[in-house]
């Protein structure tokens, strides 16, 4: 089934926050694009850090993202002992969680370590509805 | 042969490999944890082998080795040894790498490794000889995320972010996907120059351990079945790049067990860790008997997570009973399911 979240056109700006567990590293791309032409209207190169979370406001205002997907792919990867953990992405409108519905939560295991040059991608989506 | 020569060979060897350095290994636990089975402190009470000087340093979350003293004993009697870090097997997990640099509790947790090995007994094959050990790791400065450092967390981050690529096409909502590990092209790299980094700088590390040892009799694991106790207990300290590509390991060791004296020991190592092979070279004194033992070992890479691990080296002492000195030649088919 396809994700959706609901926001408030009339509402303040839009945040993509990238979070992943047990110390594991996650980078990722994301690319907000018109359902309807599929033309790319913002894009971020996102990663987790030593926090293992990043946020990231988009530009456009909520009304023109009505109708707009985001679609990421994320590769995670191990840099200590651990090799499992949960990749989330959630979506803010002025700092408040907009549920995605499903939510967009990923469990990730056997996370090959980070000095093998190897790592672990997902992906997924959501569309912007008002 | 003619042992008496062997001493001077392991070091003339260890000093001219010193000098042949090859780029390091690429594989995850090369680079985080240097830890090696022959130093497990099961393996060591079980005096499989004669190295008596561990190393300090971070642990691997498991490590299997499997050992045969075919030299010896033209037998195969092969013997296990299993190392791994319990925190992390068990469950335990960390927020982020943040709480590994900020919280030192959880950092020396997740490299403390428990170990266990059995051999037969060499006297009596019916028995088996058995080992169990834990080591602590108290720091370890050439932990590449153990320091409030950022830059190699956000190199890979980066790197991670730009090999990733986000499908837009349209009338397409993309759904939820886990692929098949790939390779991210610059990520080796990344790890390739902070190692090379850090095994250029000076630094040091510390671990203290415990190990007991006894023999089943009949290999049956009963309270009354277990005699010829033997426990050790030791504090490591190792400082990293003495000089170009060697590391300096020092150790303080206590033994006790049924029947036997107190003893303490004292020893020094020098170690070099290379892409294909390392070796290392010893020497313990005793302060009971006030007698040196010195060894060394070489460790060859075989093939995909295989190694053979050849160790030889006179000793003083048989279970803390003085003998005459000999020598003593052991070689150990290391599997380490964690490398590449």
């Amino acid at each position: 089934m396809p994700r959706t979240c609901k926001i408030d056109p009339t509402g303040g700006k839009i945040t993509i926050k990238l979070s992943v567990t047990n110390a594991l590293i996650s980078g990722g791309d994301f690319k907000i694009y018109g359902f309807s032409d599929g033309i790319v209207t913002e894009q971020y190169k996102l990663q987790t850090g030593n926090t293992g979370t990043v946020e990231k406001d988009l530009v456009q205002t909520a009304a023109k993202l009505v109708d707009q997907v985001v679609s990421w792919e994320v590769s995670s990867c191990a840099p200590l002992v651990t090799n499992s953990g949960i990749v989330t992405i959630e979506i803010y409108q002025n700092g408040q969680l907009c549920p995605s519905l499903p939510t967009a939560n990923y469990t990730l295991s056997n996370v090959p370590n980070c000095a093998s040059g190897t790592a672990l991608p997902l992906h997924g989506g959501l569309l912007f509805t008002k | 042969m003619n042992y008496k020569i062997l001493p001077a060979v392991c070091l003339f060897v260890f000093i001219s490999n010193l000098n042949a350095q090859t780029s390091p290994d690429t594989t995850a636990y090369q680079y985080i944890l240097d830890y090696q089975v022959p130093t497990s402190p099961a393996f060591g009470i079980l005096g499989i082998s004669p190295q008596q000087v561990v190393r300090a340093g971070a642990a691997k979350p498991f490590v299997a080795g499997v050992f045969t003293d075919y030299l010896k004993t033209q037998k195969l009697n092969p013997g296990i040894a299993i190392d791994f870090s319990p925190y992390i097997l068990l469950g335990g997990g960390l927020k982020n790498i943040k709480e590994y640099q900020e919280r030192p509790e959880k950092r020396i947790l997740a490299n403390t490794m428990l170990s266990f090995a059995t051999i037969k007994n060499s006297i009596d094959s019916a028995n088996m000889d058995i080992g169990l050990g834990v080591r602590i790791t108290l720091f370890d400065s050439h932990d590449l995320f153990s320091n409030n450092n950022s830059a190699i967390t956000n190199s890979i981050g980066t790197s991670l972010a730009n090999a990733s690529n986000a499908v837009a096409r349209r009338n397409v909502i993309p759904e939820d996907g886990i692929g098949e590990v790939t390779v991210v092209p610059g990520l080796k790299e990344i790890y390739e120059e902070a190692y090379k980094k850090v095994r250029d700088t000076k630094g040091s590390a510390a671990s203290v351990g415990f190990a007991y040892k006894t023999t089943a009799h009949n290999s049956i694991l009963t309270k009354d079945s277990l005699t010829n106790n033997l426990y050790k207990v030791w504090l490591s300290f190792s400082r990293y790049n003495i000089f170009p590509g060697a590391d300096l390991m020092t150790i303080v060791q206590g033994k006790f067990g049924d029947g036997l004296q107190a003893e303490w020991n004292m020893g020094a190592a020098l170690a070099s860790v290379n892409k294909a092979s390392n070796m290392g070279a010893e020497m313990v004194y005793n302060f009971r008997t006030k007698a040196w033992d010195y060894g060394a070992n070489f460790e060859i890479k075989i093939a995909r997570k295989f190694s053979y691990i050849v160790t030889l080296g006179k000793k003083s002492t048989i279970n803390g009973i003085p003998v005459k000195d000999f020598f003593s030649i052991n070689s150990n088919f290391r599997i380490n399911f964690f490398s590449n």
